[in-house]
């Protein structure tokens, strides 16, 4: 299972994902999160719309609380969707990394 | 500054600003907003525009299709039950397997956020008992005597496949708080009673005996069992089928799963 493809919006899923990996977090925690371990900064609107994918799809889910910033976790299919991705990404980039080795 | 907040905000469709206005809303007011954070929002909210809201409705759409669909197929059985036509039984199993289908699909949809891999084995196997079904459809329109392990054999297969899936559906939709959970519980016991009646089918045919009359006080108390579960059965699935129908009809369901 992999995320599927949001066009504009499927890179920064992916960081959404890794990102709650860590733990349940709300918008502004996510944006600081993700430039923390991606350097990527993701504008306000791109996160939103990335983030209402996720959930529309049930890769992510509202932590119930009355506080205006509302925090989001991960679901079970988001959780396996993730780990399915990273490997595949993993697998590529040491295919690409010994493939440099190799050459060099 | 809150102007300009309540301005951007009120670029995106009235159900994304009615689902996501207030904690967007929140976490902007905590940004150091810059000029390409402006125009950001400015191009996702007429993306959310031309998208989301497209989208939601075509998933509510389906979600009341299936409801209409389980509706309708409630009400046809009590047809075949009550009319006892045979045109009318033929029209209704014709069309039987494809409501079915939907049925599934949309369950599938409802549990599959919270059991990616439960929900696919289970709703295979619904599916296969669907196929199953068809099947039978297919051998009685040949007309094979319906005694005949022919036709028995799918049908028995169907039936199994089938309570397993209404089983597993029902215990994945406790789960999900889209359908309330007394759905869930009507639909479980069916596929408990629909299991304990095959069980009953299954002992009669193996038995040489007639097992309610030479059997005494168990096969009289069999009997009774028997008698609660002819009834019970197809009375707990009409009610089960009609309350899910009406939930998936009215938009209940989608609102609940965020999906319109």
């Amino acid at each position: 299972m992999s995320v599927p493809d949001f066009g504009r919006f499927s890179d920064p899923a992916l960081l959404i994902l890794a990102s709650l990996a860590g733990g349940e977090k709300h918008g502004y925690s996510m944006m600081e999160d993700i430039e923390a371990i991606s350097g990527i900064k993701l504008g306000p609107g791109t996160l939103y719309g990335a983030l209402s994918r996720l959930e529309e799809h049930g890769f992510i889910e509202i932590v119930e609380t009355t506080d205006r910033r509302k925090p989001y976790k991960l679901t079970a299919k988001g959780l396996t969707t993730l780990e399915s991705t990273l490997e595949k990404m993993h697998s590529f980039t040491q295919t690409g990394l010994k493939r440099l080795g190799d050459s060099g | 500054m809150n102007f300009w907040l309540s301005v951007i905000i009120g670029l995106y469709p009235p159900e994304w600003r009615e689902r996501y206005g207030d904690e967007f809303r929140a976490m902007l007011e905590l940004c150091d907003l810059s000029l390409a954070d402006w125009l950001d929002m400015s191009f996702s909210a007429l993306e959310a525009r031309s998208g989301y809201h497209r989208m939601k409705h075509m998933h509510d759409i389906i979600n009341r299709i299936a409801g209409l669909g389980l509706l309708f197929s409630t009400l046809a059985l009590g047809l075949i039950i009550f009319l006892q036509q045979q045109n009318i039984m033929d029209a209704i199993i014709a069309i039987a397997p494809i409501v079915s289908i939907i049925i599934l699909w949309a369950l599938y949809r409802v549990t599959s956020a919270y059991y990616p891999t439960m929900s696919k084995v289970i709703s295979g196997i619904g599916a296969s008992g669907m196929i199953l079904m068809m099947i039978g459809t297919i051998i009685l329109a040949q007309g094979v005597d319906p005694d005949s392990s022919f036709y028995f054999l799918p049908a028995m297969g169907m039936f199994v496949l089938l309570g397993i899936w209404l089983f597993g559906i029902n215990y994945m939709t406790l789960k999900t708080q889209a359908i309330p959970n007394w759905i869930g519980i009507i639909g479980i016991t069916i596929s408990i009673t629909w299991f304990s009646f095959l069980l009953m089918i299954l002992l009669q045919a193996m038995t040489p005996q007639n097992l309610w009359e030479d059997y005494g006080a168990i096969g009289f108390a069999l009997g009774i069992l028997q008698g609660i579960f002819i009834i019970g059965t197809p009375l707990g699935y009409i009610i089960w089928s009609l309350s899910l129908g009406w939930y998936f009809t009215s938009g209940t369901v989608s609102r609940k799963t965020k999906l319109a």
